[in-house]
Formats: C-alpha cells, structure tokens, sequence
C-alpha cells in the first residue's frame, strides 16, 4: 500500500543536506511500523514525504499505486484526508477550543454539524479528553495537547496515520497508554507509522522497526528487537 | 458547529482583527464609488435636462418668399399626415416681425429705415419625443421639399449633449478606472495580510486536507464585504451631497431645474461593481499569499 522507492531529499541552504538519502521499504494495508533513529536522522523528513507536505528530491513514493509525489496540487487534499497526522509540534491553534481544534479536520471535509459533533466527541473520549473539550490548547499539558493532536488525527477515520515523536513529551505511563491506543487504532485496520527515538516503546511491542540514521535506512524493517539493540547506542535512549 | 460557520467566522474574524486596515480599505473602495456614482449622476441629469429643453424646441422650417397658400397648406397637411409629428403652427412673415422686434424689445421709430420684411414665414413643428434621437435625419428630410428655404432645429442643444456625453464618458473611464485600481490594489494589500496574519490556521487547514477554494472562501467573503459596504458608503455620501445641492437648487429656483438621484437600478449595479472590485482584490491576495499546498 505505501511503498518508498530509492527516496531522497536534499534540502539546499548554506550547504546542501541530504534529509533522506535512498531509502527503500514498503508497507502493506494495516501493518503498523516504527520508525527510529537518533535526531535528525531524517524521521520527520520521510513522513512529511509521505503526506506530501514535502516532494521527494529523488526515487518515488508510491500510495496504493498513485505516485505521490508527481501528484497534482488539486489532489493534495484528498491525500492528506486519507493520511492522519500527529506531528511532532502539535500545531494546535490556541486561540480555539480543544472541540475546535478536533472539528477542523472535519470541516475542511464538509461534514455536517451533526456528524461533527458526534465524531469529535468519539475522537475525544478515545483519547480521554472529553472533559476538556471547552478549554484552550493553552491550559493543557504538553500530554493533553499531544492527545489532542493525535484526536485531531482520528476523528477523520484515516486510511494511515503517521504520528511524529508522539510519546517524547509524556511519562513512561502515559506513554504507554498513547501506544495502547495507537495499537488498538492499527488492530481496527489502520496503517500506523510512528516515528520515535525511544527504543524502550519499540522493545513493548512486536511491530516491525525502520532505522534510520543521517538520512539512510541501515536496519529493518524488522521484528527483532535484540537485533536492534547494536543500534541502541546510536540512539542513546535507552533507560 | 458547521462549515459555512466555520468558514463565516473566519471571515468576520479576518474583519475585526485590523480595525484601521479595515476603515482604509472600505474608505479608499467608498471613494473611488463615490467618484464612480457621482459622474454616472451627473452625467444623467445633464442628458435629462438636456433632452427635456430639446422636447421644448421646435423644427422650424422657414418657408421660401415665393411659397403660395396653397403649397403651405399642402406642406403643413404633409407634416400632420406623419406619426412623428404631433402639431405645426404656421407662422406668417408678419408675425415674425412681431416676434421679432417684442425680443428685441424695441419701439418702432428704431426700424423704421428699413425696407420691408426680411423675415421668411415659417413652420413650427413639434415632434413627438420619440422622434427626437433623428431629428437630424427628420431635418434634413424636410429641407429637401419645395417650398422650404432652411430647416433650423435644437442643434447646438444636441451638439451639447454629444460633447458632453463624449467628455464624461472619459472621465467616467479615467477617474473611475484609476480609483477603482488604487480601490483593488488596497483591498489586495488589506487582504494579504490579514492571509498572512492566519498563517497559523492556514497550515493546519492545508495538513487536515483543506482545499485551496476552502482556505481562501473566508478572504474572499471579506473582500466583498470592503466591496459592499464601500459602495453602499459612497453612495451614501454621494446621497447626502446630491441633498445638499438640490435643496439648493431649489431655493434658487432657476429654471425648473428637476434633479433626480440614481435609479435602483444604478445603485444596484454600483453595489455589484464594488463587490467586483472586492473579489478581484481578494482573489488576486489569496492566489498569492496562500502559497503552495
Ligand atoms: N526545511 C528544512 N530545511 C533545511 N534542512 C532541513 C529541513 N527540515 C529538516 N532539515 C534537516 O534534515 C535533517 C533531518 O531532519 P528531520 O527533521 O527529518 O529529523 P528527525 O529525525 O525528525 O529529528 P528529530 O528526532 O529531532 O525530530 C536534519 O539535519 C535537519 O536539519
Ligand atoms: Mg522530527
């Protein structure tokens, strides 16, 4: 369903640097894969490709076989309501309530009002928020905010859902809790790619794993999470 | 909570964030169709005050010396038979003498010296108002018949009406174009960064897979709003100026000078191009400043 052919992508400034650098793999539909690597080793690169915020300098990455990257502008937005995303940063608004800011992604879809309620108000209760549905992005914690994004994400039902760093900024608990919610997300049929340099949520699960380091793919995918641990240095997160 | 209140929202934010913008781009849109509606006014009450002393002047169709009874009435039986022609009045050589020395108020001694009448009998022919756009042509046609030496009608009035016409139509085309393009360029330049100001929201709309026509609806709907309420202000003002003068006019009482405002009509179709200055403006700034997806 999502595969990445010989994908690059050179950002130019002062010097020229290589985000991603030939990575190849493939996914099916409903599989649900890490994405690790220490900072800056291109993680947030490859999903921004993926939702085509960014355009491969190189290779192709082909969905359910439409090349995404040749796509044309006006098909961008039906790309990005397949694809949930829950970014690294959260991009929250915060002059609007949590409601709000979960609704935008149905609005932009033309839903109606009822339908909105009823899926936001899902959306929320799936991630435990349902209590603050009236505050501002402003009054919550980095954990709520974070759930808040990945609510956001849901409430579309995506075809994917890609979620950046999506447990950097939570406790081991409420982590964990976030994992449990993406791994009940996949078993209702959703593709998830999670990009995380946290080895200790990779090592809970038996999802297959991406390594990336300086832009290359070096490992995996793979199940084998002993295998991984020679890597682990290179992250240096392991507790 | 729905789209369209979403998206109206949105757009009545964009309308209260930068107050002054605001005031420059609905004032800068009220004056160029204030200057728009006020050539069109005085532009139809020239043509109408123009046209209404036309209606008031006769063709006259001075007769030859030589011209008999019989060959006058035949003339004037020809000009009644027409459907153009609502009355004719004969008037003798006499009578213009008459005419003439009372508008010259002058008492007889001062003529005196001179030898007979000049003066040609003629006939007064009122046209039905209808006919008044060939009186030209009409004109001309009479001239042609025996019997009638000149044919004089209300030209200078129309010449008048043609040159006025022409020159206001050049106004019309320079003044209103060159302040409608300031009136654009400042909604364009009002609308730019009010996207700007909304980058926030405008990339978290294009990430959730908001359409371009979605994102730049609410800016669009601001631009016609500086477009409406611009005209309907200047038409205002215009409205207050057009007061002020006719009750004036009217003090004076010169002439039976009638003064009219704007048909609905007009008023209707000045709204219209403000809301077209408004979406060109808008749409021009969307295009622009929401970048790529
Ligand atoms: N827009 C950009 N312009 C220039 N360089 C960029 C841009 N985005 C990313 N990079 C560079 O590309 C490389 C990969 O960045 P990326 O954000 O994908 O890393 P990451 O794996 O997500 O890191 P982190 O774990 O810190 O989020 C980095 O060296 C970064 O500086
Ligand atoms: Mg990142």
């Amino acid at each position: 369903m999502i595969s990445f052919h010989h994908v690059s992508k050179t950002f130019y400034h002062d010097s020229t640097i290589e985000a991603l650098d030939d990575v190849s793999f493939s996914m099916n539909k409903g599989d649900f894969y890490f994405i690790l690597g220490p900072s800056g080793a291109g993680k947030t690169t490859l999903m921004r490709i993926l939702y085509r915020d960014l355009k491969p300098t190189r290779g192709q990455v082909i969905i359910d076989g439409k090349n995404i990257g040749k796509m044309k502008e006006k098909e961008i937005p039906n790309l990005r309501r397949r694809v949930g995303v829950v970014f690294q940063d959260f991009k929250l608004l915060n002059d609007r309530s949590v409601f709000e800011n979960v609704a935008i992604s149905l609005l932009v879809q033309g839903e109606d009002k009822y339908e909105i309620n009823r899926r936001v108000m899902r959306a929320l209760d799936q991630v435990e928020l349902t209590d603050k549905r009236d505050m501002n992005p402003r009054q919550l914690s980095g954990g709520e905010a974070q759930r808040v994004s990945m609510a956001r994400a849901l409430v579309k039902e995506p075809e994917i859902l890609v979620a950046d760093e999506p447990t950097g900024n939570l406790d081991p608990d409420l982590a964990d809790n976030i994992m449990d919610q993406f791994d009940a997300i996949n078993r209702r049929g959703t593709t998830l790619l999670v990009a995380t340099h946290d080895y200790r949520t990779v090592q809970r699960y038996d999802f297959p794993c991406i390594v990336l380091k300086d832009g290359r793919l070096i490992e995996g995918p793979t199940r084998d999470p002993d295998h991984l641990r020679p890597f682990v240095g290179v992250y240096g997160e392991e507790d | 909570m729905s789209t369209w209140r979403y998206l109206l929202r949105f757009a009545v934010r964009n309308l209260t964030v930068n107050r002054l913008m605001n005031v420059v781009a609905v004032g800068t849109t009220a004056l160029a169709l204030f200057i728009v509606a006020g050539v069109v006014l005085v532009h139809q009450n020239v043509a109408r005050t123009l046209e209404g002393l036309l209606e008031q002047t006769p063709v006259i169709l001075y007769l030859e010396d030589e011209a008999d009874r019989e060959e006058v009435s035949d003339l004037q039986s020809r000009l009644l038979a027409r459907d153009d022609v609502t009355d004719v009045e004969y008037r003798s050589k006499e009578e213009a003498w008459e005419a003439f020395r009372r508008s010259l108020r002058l008492e007889g001694d001062l003529l005196e010296g001179l030898e007979g009448n000049p003066l040609p009998a003629s006939l007064h022919v009122n046209l039905d108002p209808a006919a008044l756009e060939h009186v030209e042509n009409i004109a001309a046609e009479f001239q042609e018949w025996s019997g009638v030496e000149s044919v004089d009608y209300g030209r200078e009035i129309i010449e008048h009406l043609r040159g006025f016409s022409n020159v206001i139509q050049v106004a019309l085309g320079g003044t209103g174009v060159i302040i409608s393009i300031v009136a654009i360029f400042i909604i364009f330049n009002t609308i730019r960064l009010s996207v700007i100001s909304c980058s926030t929201e405008i990339d978290i709309l294009k990430l959730v897979g908001a359409t371009r026509w979605f994102i730049g609806f609410p800016f669009v709907v601001s631009g016609i709003a500086y477009g409406f309420f611009g005209s309907i202000l200047g038409q205002g003002l215009l409205w207050i100026l057009y007061w002020l003068v006719q009750s004036r006019v009217a003090e004076v009482g010169f002439m039976q000078l009638q003064l009219f405002f704007l048909s609905p009509l007009w008023i209707f179709l000045i709204i219209c191009l403000g809301s077209l200055l408004g979406v060109i403006g808008s749409a021009t700034a969307v295009r622009r400043a929401i970048g790529r997806m």
